[in-house]
Protein backbone atom coordinates (compact mmCIF):
# COMPACT_ATOMS: atom_id res chain seq x y z
CA UNK A 1 0.00 0.00 0.00
CA UNK A 2 2.55 2.62 1.36
CA UNK A 3 4.97 1.27 -2.10
CA UNK A 4 1.99 2.22 -4.30
CA UNK A 5 1.62 5.46 -2.82
CA UNK A 6 4.84 6.30 -3.24
CA UNK A 7 4.90 5.24 -6.76
CA UNK A 8 1.98 7.61 -7.47
CA UNK A 9 3.79 10.32 -6.45
CA UNK A 10 6.88 9.64 -8.60
CA UNK A 11 4.45 9.49 -11.51
CA UNK A 12 3.16 12.89 -10.80
CA UNK A 13 6.53 14.39 -9.83
CA UNK A 14 8.07 12.37 -13.59
CA UNK A 15 4.91 14.15 -14.99
CA UNK A 16 5.37 17.74 -13.50
CA UNK A 17 9.01 17.65 -15.24
CA UNK A 18 8.40 16.45 -18.27
CA UNK A 19 9.06 18.94 -21.52
CA UNK A 20 5.80 19.40 -22.29
CA UNK A 21 4.46 20.32 -18.69
CA UNK A 22 7.68 22.30 -18.28
CA UNK A 23 6.95 24.05 -21.27
CA UNK A 24 2.72 24.43 -20.89
CA UNK A 25 3.67 25.99 -17.48
CA UNK A 26 6.17 28.63 -19.06
CA UNK A 27 3.17 29.33 -21.71
CA UNK A 28 2.55 33.36 -21.27
CA UNK A 29 -0.93 32.99 -23.57
CA UNK A 30 -1.78 29.10 -23.38
CA UNK A 31 -1.63 28.82 -19.38
CA UNK A 32 -4.18 31.76 -18.64
CA UNK A 33 -6.36 30.30 -21.31
CA UNK A 34 -7.10 27.15 -20.18
CA UNK A 35 -6.60 28.00 -16.15
CA UNK A 36 -9.54 30.82 -17.62
CA UNK A 37 -11.59 28.61 -19.30
CA UNK A 38 -11.80 26.17 -16.62
CA UNK A 39 -13.15 28.27 -14.45
CA UNK A 40 -15.55 30.11 -17.07
CA UNK A 41 -17.05 26.83 -17.72
CA UNK A 42 -18.10 26.25 -14.35
CA UNK A 43 -20.85 28.65 -15.33
CA UNK A 44 -22.32 25.74 -17.91
CA UNK A 45 -21.43 23.06 -15.75
CA UNK A 46 -21.66 23.79 -12.16
CA UNK A 47 -24.05 26.60 -12.78
CA UNK A 48 -26.90 24.57 -14.64
CA UNK A 49 -26.97 21.98 -12.87
CA UNK A 50 -27.72 24.41 -9.59
CA UNK A 51 -30.51 25.53 -11.73
CA UNK A 52 -31.90 21.84 -12.13
CA UNK A 53 -31.08 21.14 -8.29
CA UNK A 54 -33.43 24.74 -7.38
CA UNK A 55 -36.31 23.85 -9.34
CA UNK A 56 -36.03 20.25 -7.37
CA UNK A 57 -36.12 21.68 -4.11
CA UNK A 58 -38.42 24.41 -5.35
CA UNK A 59 -36.41 27.33 -4.42
CA UNK A 60 -37.02 28.39 -8.09
CA UNK A 61 -38.93 27.99 -11.73
CA UNK A 62 -41.37 26.51 -9.35
CA UNK A 63 -44.10 26.33 -12.48
CA UNK A 64 -41.78 24.81 -15.01
CA UNK A 65 -42.15 20.63 -14.76
CA UNK A 66 -38.87 19.49 -13.62
CA UNK A 67 -38.46 17.49 -17.04
CA UNK A 68 -38.77 20.83 -18.89
CA UNK A 69 -35.61 22.01 -17.24
CA UNK A 70 -33.90 19.11 -17.19
CA UNK A 71 -33.71 18.84 -20.96
CA UNK A 72 -32.92 22.30 -20.93
CA UNK A 73 -30.28 22.42 -18.99
CA UNK A 74 -28.60 19.08 -19.95
CA UNK A 75 -27.48 19.77 -23.65
CA UNK A 76 -25.32 22.43 -22.42
CA UNK A 77 -24.46 21.22 -18.78
CA UNK A 78 -22.84 17.78 -20.29
CA UNK A 79 -20.49 19.93 -23.06
CA UNK A 80 -19.84 22.00 -20.05
CA UNK A 81 -18.55 19.27 -18.02
CA UNK A 82 -16.75 18.18 -20.63
CA UNK A 83 -14.71 21.22 -20.86
CA UNK A 84 -13.84 21.60 -17.16
CA UNK A 85 -12.80 17.97 -17.37
CA UNK A 86 -10.09 18.64 -19.94
CA UNK A 87 -8.79 21.84 -18.56
CA UNK A 88 -8.80 20.77 -15.34
CA UNK A 89 -7.04 17.34 -16.76
CA UNK A 90 -4.30 19.69 -18.21
CA UNK A 91 -4.06 21.52 -15.05
CA UNK A 92 -3.39 18.91 -13.29
CA UNK A 93 -1.03 17.15 -15.61
CA UNK A 94 1.22 20.92 -15.05
CA UNK A 95 1.77 21.00 -12.05
CA UNK A 96 0.99 17.17 -11.33
CA UNK A 97 3.29 16.32 -8.52
CA UNK A 98 2.07 19.62 -6.35
CA UNK A 99 -1.15 19.28 -7.28
CA UNK A 100 -1.56 15.16 -6.05
CA UNK A 101 0.15 16.20 -2.50
CA UNK A 102 -2.62 19.15 -2.05
CA UNK A 103 -4.87 18.06 0.89
CA UNK A 104 -7.45 20.44 -0.78
CA UNK A 105 -7.42 19.00 -3.96
CA UNK A 106 -8.19 15.11 -2.39
CA UNK A 107 -10.91 16.79 -0.64
CA UNK A 108 -12.21 18.24 -4.41
CA UNK A 109 -11.42 14.57 -5.93
CA UNK A 110 -13.78 12.54 -2.89
CA UNK A 111 -16.49 15.23 -3.29
CA UNK A 112 -16.45 14.95 -7.10
CA UNK A 113 -16.20 11.26 -6.58
CA UNK A 114 -19.51 11.56 -4.18
CA UNK A 115 -21.09 13.89 -6.37
CA UNK A 116 -21.20 10.92 -9.11
CA UNK A 117 -22.33 8.73 -6.90
CA UNK A 118 -25.29 11.26 -6.08
CA UNK A 119 -26.38 11.70 -9.93
CA UNK A 120 -26.03 8.15 -10.63
CA UNK A 121 -28.72 7.88 -8.03
CA UNK A 122 -30.78 10.23 -9.39
CA UNK A 123 -30.12 8.65 -12.52
CA UNK A 124 -31.27 4.97 -11.43
CA UNK A 125 -33.87 5.78 -8.67
CA UNK A 126 -35.74 8.58 -9.26
CA UNK A 127 -35.31 9.72 -12.96
CA UNK A 128 -37.12 6.21 -14.24
CA UNK A 129 -40.47 7.95 -12.44
CA UNK A 130 -39.42 11.01 -13.27
CA UNK A 131 -43.14 11.21 -15.29
CA UNK A 132 -44.80 9.98 -12.42
CA UNK A 133 -43.96 12.32 -9.51
CA UNK A 134 -43.80 15.03 -12.08
CA UNK A 135 -47.20 14.48 -12.69
CA UNK A 136 -48.30 14.95 -8.90
CA UNK A 137 -45.48 17.91 -8.40
CA UNK A 138 -44.65 15.76 -5.13
CA UNK A 139 -40.80 15.48 -5.29
CA UNK A 140 -39.64 11.95 -3.46
CA UNK A 141 -38.00 12.98 -0.29
CA UNK A 142 -34.96 11.07 -1.79
CA UNK A 143 -35.00 13.35 -5.08
CA UNK A 144 -34.85 16.25 -2.78
CA UNK A 145 -32.17 15.34 -0.87
CA UNK A 146 -30.20 14.51 -3.65
CA UNK A 147 -30.62 18.51 -5.06
CA UNK A 148 -29.57 19.18 -1.27
CA UNK A 149 -26.49 17.28 -1.79
CA UNK A 150 -25.94 18.22 -5.30
CA UNK A 151 -25.51 22.49 -4.84
CA UNK A 152 -23.75 21.83 -1.55
CA UNK A 153 -21.19 19.15 -2.74
CA UNK A 154 -20.86 21.37 -5.61
CA UNK A 155 -20.02 24.49 -3.50
CA UNK A 156 -17.28 22.11 -1.90
CA UNK A 157 -15.43 21.47 -4.72
CA UNK A 158 -15.52 25.20 -6.10
CA UNK A 159 -14.57 26.21 -2.57
CA UNK A 160 -11.89 23.26 -2.59
CA UNK A 161 -10.71 24.33 -5.94
CA UNK A 162 -9.76 27.84 -5.15
CA UNK A 163 -8.22 26.97 -2.03
CA UNK A 164 -5.74 24.44 -3.47
CA UNK A 165 -3.73 27.55 -5.05
CA UNK A 166 -2.95 28.66 -1.30
CA UNK A 167 -1.76 25.23 -0.98
CA UNK A 168 0.41 24.47 -3.89
CA UNK B 1 -16.78 18.21 17.88
CA UNK B 2 -17.40 21.03 15.90
CA UNK B 3 -15.19 23.09 17.63
CA UNK B 4 -12.93 20.56 16.87
CA UNK B 5 -13.26 20.59 12.89
CA UNK B 6 -13.41 23.99 13.15
CA UNK B 7 -9.81 24.31 15.14
CA UNK B 8 -8.59 21.93 12.42
CA UNK B 9 -10.06 23.81 9.32
CA UNK B 10 -8.21 27.04 10.41
CA UNK B 11 -5.05 25.35 11.14
CA UNK B 12 -4.62 23.93 8.25
CA UNK B 13 -5.47 26.56 6.72
CA UNK B 14 -2.42 28.61 8.82
CA UNK B 15 -0.07 25.79 7.81
CA UNK B 16 0.19 25.60 3.82
CA UNK B 17 3.48 28.10 2.39
CA UNK B 18 2.57 29.94 -0.67
CA UNK B 19 1.83 28.85 -3.89
CA UNK B 20 -0.84 28.40 -6.95
CA UNK B 21 -3.33 30.95 -8.52
CA UNK B 22 -4.17 33.37 -5.67
CA UNK B 23 -4.71 36.34 -4.11
CA UNK B 24 -2.29 38.51 -1.92
CA UNK B 25 -4.69 38.56 0.85
CA UNK B 26 -1.72 36.55 2.72
CA UNK B 27 0.91 38.85 2.26
CA UNK B 28 1.96 42.11 4.56
CA UNK B 29 1.42 44.23 1.84
CA UNK B 30 2.64 47.59 3.59
CA UNK B 31 6.12 45.58 4.40
CA UNK B 32 9.07 45.75 2.31
CA UNK B 33 11.51 43.34 3.43
CA UNK B 34 14.99 43.24 1.85
CA UNK B 35 15.79 39.79 1.09
CA UNK B 36 20.02 39.08 0.08
CA UNK B 37 21.48 35.59 -0.58
CA UNK B 38 22.03 33.26 -3.57
CA UNK B 39 19.49 31.77 -5.77
CA UNK B 40 18.76 28.08 -5.27
CA UNK B 41 16.25 28.17 -7.80
CA UNK B 42 14.87 30.29 -10.38
CA UNK B 43 11.26 28.78 -11.54
CA UNK B 44 9.95 31.03 -14.64
CA UNK B 45 6.11 29.65 -14.81
CA UNK B 46 2.57 29.93 -14.37
CA UNK B 47 0.12 30.16 -12.49
CA UNK B 48 2.93 32.40 -10.80
CA UNK B 49 7.08 32.55 -10.71
CA UNK B 50 9.35 31.64 -8.01
CA UNK B 51 12.47 32.23 -6.23
CA UNK B 52 14.06 30.07 -3.83
CA UNK B 53 16.88 32.31 -2.27
CA UNK B 54 19.15 31.71 0.62
CA UNK B 55 20.02 34.20 2.59
CA UNK B 56 22.86 33.41 4.82
CA UNK B 57 23.11 33.65 9.04
CA UNK B 58 25.31 36.59 8.50
CA UNK B 59 22.66 38.92 6.63
CA UNK B 60 21.78 42.36 7.18
CA UNK B 61 18.64 42.15 8.48
CA UNK B 62 18.89 38.89 10.73
CA UNK B 63 14.83 38.10 10.72
CA UNK B 64 15.76 37.11 6.82
CA UNK B 65 18.20 34.54 7.61
CA UNK B 66 17.13 30.74 5.99
CA UNK B 67 15.15 29.50 2.57
CA UNK B 68 12.62 31.88 1.62
CA UNK B 69 10.25 31.25 -1.25
CA UNK B 70 9.20 34.24 -3.12
CA UNK B 71 6.76 34.16 -5.24
CA UNK B 72 6.28 36.39 -8.14
CA UNK B 73 3.10 36.72 -10.56
CA UNK B 74 2.52 34.92 -13.89
CA UNK B 75 5.40 35.06 -16.73
CA UNK B 76 3.07 37.31 -18.98
CA UNK B 77 2.57 40.13 -16.01
CA UNK B 78 6.57 39.74 -15.47
CA UNK B 79 7.62 39.53 -18.91
CA UNK B 80 6.14 43.07 -19.22
CA UNK B 81 7.97 44.56 -16.94
CA UNK B 82 11.34 43.22 -18.24
CA UNK B 83 11.56 39.80 -16.29
CA UNK B 84 13.21 36.94 -18.85
CA UNK B 85 13.39 33.09 -18.28
CA UNK B 86 17.15 33.41 -17.62
CA UNK B 87 16.55 36.96 -15.19
CA UNK B 88 17.73 34.74 -12.64
CA UNK B 89 20.11 30.75 -12.53
CA UNK B 90 20.61 28.77 -9.96
CA UNK B 91 23.66 30.15 -8.06
CA UNK B 92 23.35 33.97 -8.65
CA UNK B 93 23.04 36.25 -6.46
CA UNK B 94 19.99 38.73 -5.84
CA UNK B 95 18.62 41.21 -3.64
CA UNK B 96 15.09 41.00 -3.65
CA UNK B 97 12.43 43.80 -1.98
CA UNK B 98 9.16 41.30 -1.29
CA UNK B 99 6.34 41.74 1.22
CA UNK B 100 6.47 38.70 3.89
CA UNK B 101 3.60 36.63 4.29
CA UNK B 102 1.58 37.77 7.58
CA UNK B 103 1.71 34.80 9.37
CA UNK B 104 5.29 35.43 10.16
CA UNK B 105 5.97 31.73 10.27
CA UNK B 106 6.04 30.41 7.04
CA UNK B 107 9.04 31.54 5.17
CA UNK B 108 7.22 32.75 1.59
CA UNK B 109 7.04 36.46 0.47
CA UNK B 110 5.66 38.31 -2.18
CA UNK B 111 8.05 39.68 -4.65
CA UNK B 112 8.17 43.17 -4.82
CA UNK B 113 11.04 44.45 -6.96
CA UNK B 114 14.83 42.59 -7.40
CA UNK B 115 17.67 45.28 -7.62
CA UNK B 116 19.83 43.81 -10.25
CA UNK B 117 23.87 44.67 -10.24
CA UNK B 118 23.38 47.91 -12.10
CA UNK B 119 20.78 49.09 -9.39
CA UNK B 120 18.16 48.92 -11.61
CA UNK B 121 14.90 48.17 -10.40
CA UNK B 122 13.00 45.19 -11.88
CA UNK B 123 9.34 45.22 -10.83
CA UNK B 124 7.26 42.40 -10.28
CA UNK B 125 4.02 44.08 -11.92
CA UNK B 126 2.66 47.79 -12.02
CA UNK B 127 2.82 48.40 -8.50
CA UNK B 128 5.18 50.57 -7.41
CA UNK B 129 6.25 52.79 -4.25
CA UNK B 130 4.40 55.17 -2.58
CA UNK B 131 5.47 58.29 -3.90
CA UNK B 132 7.34 57.61 -6.52
CA UNK B 133 4.46 57.58 -9.25
CA UNK B 134 2.68 54.88 -11.05
CA UNK B 135 -0.09 52.61 -9.00
CA UNK B 136 0.51 52.29 -5.85
CA UNK B 137 1.99 49.47 -4.05
CA UNK B 138 -1.15 48.16 -2.48
CA UNK B 139 -2.76 45.67 -5.01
Amino acid sequence: MLLAAISIVELCHWIQHTAWATGFRQADLFFPLVEGTHILALSLSVGLILMLDFRILRLGFPTEPVTRIMHQVMPWALPGFAIVFVTGTLLFLAQAESVYTNTYFRVKMLTLFLLGVNAAVFQFKYYPSLAEWEATDAVPTGARAIAAVSLAFWLVVIACGRLMAYEL
Amino acid sequence: MKLKLLALGISLLCAFPVIAHHSFAMFELTKDVTYEGTVLEYRWENPHTHIILKVDEGAADPSTAGTWDIEGGATSIMGRQGWTRSTFKAGDHAKLIAHPMKDGVTKGASLFYAVMPDGKRLYHDIARPKGEGGASSTK
